[in-house]
Formats: structure tokens, C-alpha cells, sequence
């Protein structure tokens, strides 16, 4: 119960520190969510304590490349060699801290922001992350249906399994924070729209389930 | 036989080897995901190619074959062989150290299944293959320049967009610097990653030379100096520069300081002939002086301070005493085949090293510790490492078969 615990805690971080980060216009992206998922069921009761480990610098940008498929490139790269000094050396939960999940997010934020580019500017159906999401449209136009099938496909592609009634409620109470803060005037902007699913893509890759073994 | 199955049924009663028994009852995706994430060092999208078959290698109950499907994924030479690699490599002991020769050999040599042994005795090094480098992408490769005398072709391998496993060739040989005119040579004592640029460089640097003496128990056998210090073996080889009278008291230098030069100093004259200069390493068999005349002898740090004690040892050659046969040390690192008691240079060093049984339990625990991410310690599990040491030396020193066995332990996942 205290890894679910500690996994709640950091959710909550993370999605402060997002939402944070995201309105203070910063060039990227910080957040969260998390997997409830109970590591006590693997093998038996004695799972409870189950191993974590941080990903080190590359084990999180080949990470992020393997579920956004988005290849390496120069931006992402500078923003990896700027970040690497900062992230953990010895996969230790220990070694956590507030500047080493800045820099997950920010390089998470990197690979978000080249899957929304690239899903843009392809049609709807032939999309492999944002299904159900015009981006065309503003805010208002997204049905919290639609938004609920990209979190769930999303789920999938990054964290392998179906999101959790409390994940769920987390990325749902995160884009009513995240509409509210925008301007009403501006809702109607299909740059929020872009910017909602660049900041969710981010939170769900910045969140302990994602960036632990 | 039977002695074999007696052991194999004391380990699942105590729980040591019993995973896949009971991960069997657990759900597959889950488990193939996470069987696929361990080994390759990375998250894999739900959708990754490799699963179907992981998974039905669980299915069948064959964890073994479902853990070699997911040594397929390029993350677990790229990730996890490499940061297993890259902190034994140097004195940090990192894995953020810089991609190196020491770390290419490793890589090469688990992913040609060549017997772990090699690491302390082979003849050959691991290069980028020209013919496999990227377009559009510089792998600076003169040996001279690049190889030898800096670590740029290394760095330029350090490239998110390289594929180490496909880049990486052997060449045949060892290759050192000469002399300062940059000529290259056979180094005349290969001894695998110990005489690689980035240990070499990293342990004959400055110093005496005990400390790849030193840096070798530690990686190689895992055994931090403190831990086979033996006061009661033989001082016959202790050096000049050690005091015997420590602040004027010889109780000190033997309740203190006799007992890791005992078996550090027995080791040291492996290396009397090698040396880190100007950013490359060298060997006195081999450096030619300005007469164009090959030095020979040992370097002079070997024994320099002599005036400390001059009734120490002196060292002329590259031979060593192997000190560490006293009982404690001897049934702590099981020296095994002939003449382990002495030798000439780092390759008869290696030899030694190698064919002890705690090297096989130091790679078990290796392994488990890259694969595993969290350490295993010798005084808590050491029925399991001596288990999968006899299980690895079984298997023919074959890394990936290691892999395969320790990644579905119950240790492991759980």
C-alpha cells in the first residue's frame, strides 16, 4: 500500500509542477499522471515490494522515442545533452529530485510536441495517437468523450494497458484546470487544442509509471 | 546427477529458482511487457513487435526463450549492456562515463556469444565497422588520432541515432601507440578490457599501479580491497614506498597497512610494464626511446620512494605472486587450473582472474544488477550467485544465456 501511496503522491507532484510549469509559458512541458496499477498482484502477496528504478538519461530518451516513434533529432538532442546532467545515475528512487523531474518533463514535452506536429498534419484516420481530436477546432468543440478515447489510447501506446478509473480522473480534472486557465476568448483557438494534447502527452510521459522499470 | 538435483530441489525450497513456476498464473501482455522493458532497458509501446512471440514463449512456459526473444530489442546491447559495461570502466564507476573501448569490447562480446573469460584474456578489440556506419553520419576513425590517442571515435559513437549492435566489428588484435611518432603496434600483452585504453588509462594513470590491481578484484571479482586483506600472507613483495614504520610504529603498518599490500603488491608487477602518457597508454616492451631502441624494464613508478624502505621489494620484471591463497581468500575466490600461483604481465593475470570461480559469481551478479536494477550482495544471496555461477560456466560463459536465466528469477521481479 505505500507504493500506491508514494505512485498517488507523485501523480499529484507532477501535475502541480505541470500545470505550473505550462502557465508560466515555459518552453516546456512538466506533469503527470499515474498508473494505480497494483504491483501486488504480479506474483504474490510478497510483491508488495516490488522493485523500481529510475530511468537513467538514455534509457528515458530511447523510451520516449520507442512509444511517441519519433526519431531523434537535433532539437531533441540538444534538449537530451542539456538535460542528461541532471538525471539519475544509479536507478535509485532516492536519487529523485524536483530538477531531475523538471528535465523529464522538458524532454518529454520535446517528443510530445514533434508527435502533435507530426499527427496534425495527418488526417484523422490515418492517425496513430490522436484519433478523435479535430485539430482544427478549438477547446470547446472537444467533447470530454473524445478526450477520454485519446487518454485511453494514449494509455495504451505509452504505459501498455488501459488507463485506471483514477488516472482517469486525474487527466480529466487536469484539462478542466487547464481549460480554465485559458482565457475564454481564446478557447476557441485550435493552438489550445494542440496545446491541451501536447501538455496531456506529457504528463502521461513524465508520470512514475513511465519513467520507471 | 544426483547431487545436481538435490541442489536444484534445496534452491526451490528456499525460493531461490522458483519464478517461473509461479509467475506462470500471472497475466502474459503484462508480464511479457515488463519480461521486454527488463532486458532491453527501456519502455516498449504495448504494440511492440517483439511481444507476440515473448508472449507466447510465456505461455508455453518457456521463460528462458521468451527472455532471448527480448534480447532482440537493440536496448538491451545499447542500454543495458553499455551502462552495465560503462561503470566498471573507469575509477567513477558511472554510467554516465563516456562511451568507450572497454565498453565496445563488452558490448561485442556479449553479442557475439564469446566466452565472458575474454574480457580478462582475449586478443581483439571492437570498432566501429566502417562499412556499417550510418549515411550522414562522421565516425572518426584513424587510429591514430581517434582511437589510440583520444577517445573521439568513441564519442562519435555516442549518438542516440546509432545502433551500436549493428555498428560494432571486431578486429583481431590489440592495437597500441609505439612511441610519439605515431606508430601503432600489437600491444605485446592483451589481456582483453584490461588493457583497454579507458581501464588502462584510468588505473596506470599517475600512481604505482596497484590500483588496476586493485580496480580488476573489484569490478572482476567484486571484492572491494578491505574484503581480501590478509595480513597473515607473505610481505616478500611489498614495495620500498611503503612505510613498515608507519609514525614510528610497525604495529601500525601491520595491523593497518600490510594486509591489502600483501596480496595488492603480490598482483602489482602485472602491470610493472605499463603506463598512461600524453593521453594514451603504453608498455615498455613496445615504446622504443629516442635511439629507436625498445626500453624494456619496468616504469619507474613501480618503485620509486624508494628510500622509504629500502629493504623492500624491488620490481625488475613484469612478474607477479599470486598472495591470495591464504584460507579466507581461497575459499572466497576458488582459484582454479594451473599456475595460479604466479605469472608474467597482465594476460597471465587475466588468465588467474578468469578461470576463478568468483569471477562466474561476480558476472552472476552483474548481470543481476543491470538486468534487475537494484543490487545483490554475496553475504545475503549466496547460494543464488554460486547457482547461476555454475549455471553461466555451464552454458559455456555465454552472457546472453545468463541473461536469460537471471532476468525471470523471482529476485529479479519481484
Amino acid at each position: 500500500m505505500k507504493i500506491k501511496a508514494l505512485k498517488r503522491n507523485f501523480i499529484l507532484l507532477i501535475m502541480a509542477l505541470t500545470l505550473m510549469n505550462f502557465f508560466m509559458n515555459c518552453s516546456g512541458f512538466e506533469g503527470s499522471s499515474s498508473s494505480s496499477s497494483d504491483p501486488a498482484s504480479l506474483i504474490s502477496s510478497k510483491s508488495e515490494l516490488q522493485h523500481y528504478a529510475i530511468q537513467s538519461s538514455e534509457q528515458l530518451a530511447r523510451s520516449l522515442s520507442s512509444v511517441t516513434n519519433i526519431d531523434f533529432n537535433s532539437t531533441i538532442i540538444n534538449e537530451y545533452n542539456a538535460r542528461k546532467p541532471l538525471m539519475s545515475t544509479d536507478y535509485t528512487l532516492g536519487s529523485v529530485t524536483a530538477p531531475m523531474l523538471i528535465s523529464i518533463s522538458n524532454l518529454s514535452s520535446q517528443f510530445c510536441n514533434e508527435l502533435v506536429k507530426k499527427e496534425v498534419a495527418l488526417t484523422a484516420n490515418t492517425r496513430s495517437y490522436f484519433l478523435n481530436t479535430d485539430f482544427n477546432k478549438g477547446l470547446n468543440d472537444l467533447t470530454d468523450q473524445q478526450f477520454s478515447l485519446e487518454i485511453d489510447m494514449l494509455s495504451l501506446k505509452f504505459w501498455g494497458r488501459s488507463v485506471t478509473d483514477e488516472e482517469r480522473l486525474i487527466l480529466n480534472e487536469t484539462k478542466r484546470e487547464f481549460v480554465l486557465a485559458i482565457p475564454e476568448a481564446s478557447r476557441n483557438s485550435n493552438t489550445q487544442t494542440r496545446n491541451l494534447m501536447l501538455s496531456t502527452c506529457t504528463v502521461m510521459l513524465s508520470s512514475f509509471d513511465f519513467i520507471t522499470l | 546427477m544426483g547431487a545436481k538435483m538435490t541442489n536444484i530441489l534445496r534452491l526451490l525450497l528456499t525460493g531461490i529458482i522458483c519464478l517461473p513456476v509461479i509467475v506462470k498464473a500471472v497475466d502474459a501482455d503484462r508480464e511479457a511487457k515488463r519480461l521486454l522493458e527488463r532486458i532491453s532497458g527501456t519502455k516498449v509501446p504495448g504494440d511492440h513487435a517483439l511481444l507476440p512471440r515473448i508472449k507466447g514463449f510465456i505461455n508455453a512456459g518457456k521463460w528462458n526463450n521468451a527472455a532471448e526473444v527480448a534480447m532482440e530489442h537493440p536496448g538491451f546491447l545499447n542500454v543495458t549492456i553499455k551502462q552495465m559495461a560503462l561503470k566498471m570502466s573507469t575509477r567513477e564507476e558511472a554510467i554516465q562515463t563516456a562511451f568507450n573501448d572497454f565498453a565496445a569490447t563488452f558490448i561485442g562480446i556479449v553479442r557475439d556469444n564469446r566466452d565472458a573469460r575474454t574480457l580478462l584474456t582475449g586478443n581483439f578489440q571492437y570498432i566501429a565497422d566502417a562499412n556499417k556506419i550510418p549515411a550522414g553520419v562522421t565516425i572518426r576513425s584513424e587510429y591514430n588520432s581517434h582511437i589510440v590517442k583520444s577517445n573521439e571515435h568513441f564519442n562519435d559513437l555516442e549518438n542516440l541515432n546509432i545502433d551500436l549492435g549493428q555498428i560494432l566489428g571486431p578486429i583481431e588484435g590489440q592495437l597500441i601507440l609505439q612511441n610519439t611518432t605515431d606508430v601503432v603496434v600489437y600491444n605485446p600483452d592483451p589481456a582483453g578490457v584490461l588493457t583497454s585504453r579507458a581501464f588502462m588509462g584510468a588505473h596506470t594513470t599517475a600512481g604505482t599501479n596497484r590500483r588496476p590491481v586493485e580496480f580488476t578484484f573489484r569490478q572482476f571479482m567484486c571484492s572491494p580491497i578491505e574484503e581480501w586483506s590478509d595480513s597473515s600472507a607473505s610481505d616478500s613483495r611489498i614495495g620500498r614506498d611503503i612505510d613498515r614504520y608507519p609514525g614510528g610504529d610497525h604495529t601500525k603498518f601491520q595491523v593497518s597497512c600490510k594486509g591489502c599490500h600483501t596480496v595488492m603488491d603480490g598482483f602489482r608487477g602485472a602491470f610493472a610494464k605499463w603506463n598512461w602518457n600524453n593521453n594514451y597508454i603504453s608498455n615498455r616492451d613496445v615504446q622504443v626511446n629516442g635511439s629507436g631502441m625498445v626500453q624494456g624494464g619496468v616504469e619507474g613508478k613501480l618503485n620509486s620512494n624508494s628510500n622509504v624502505f629500502s629493504n623492500g621489494f624491488v620490481t625488475m620484471n613484469n612478474s607477479f605472486v599470486n598472495n591470495a591463497r591464504q584460507i579466507a581468500n581461497e575459499n572466497k575466490f576458488g582459484w582454479r587450473g594451473s599456475n595460479i600461483d604466479q605469472g608474467f604481465g597482465v594476460k597471465d593475470f587475466g588468465q588467474i582472474i578468469s578461470k576463478s570461480k568468483r569471477f562466474s559469481e561476480c558476472m552472476v551478479k552483474r548481470v543481476f544488477e543491470s538486468v534487475c536494477r537494484k543490487e545483490i550482495s554475496f553475504k545475503e544471496k549466496l547460494d543464488f550467485l554460486k547457482y547461476y555461477a555454475n549455471e553461466f560456466e555451464q552454458q559455456g560463459y555465454n552472457f546472453k544465456k545468463l541473461y536469460s536465466m537471471i532476468s525471470v528469477t523471482e529476485e529479479c521481479v519481484r
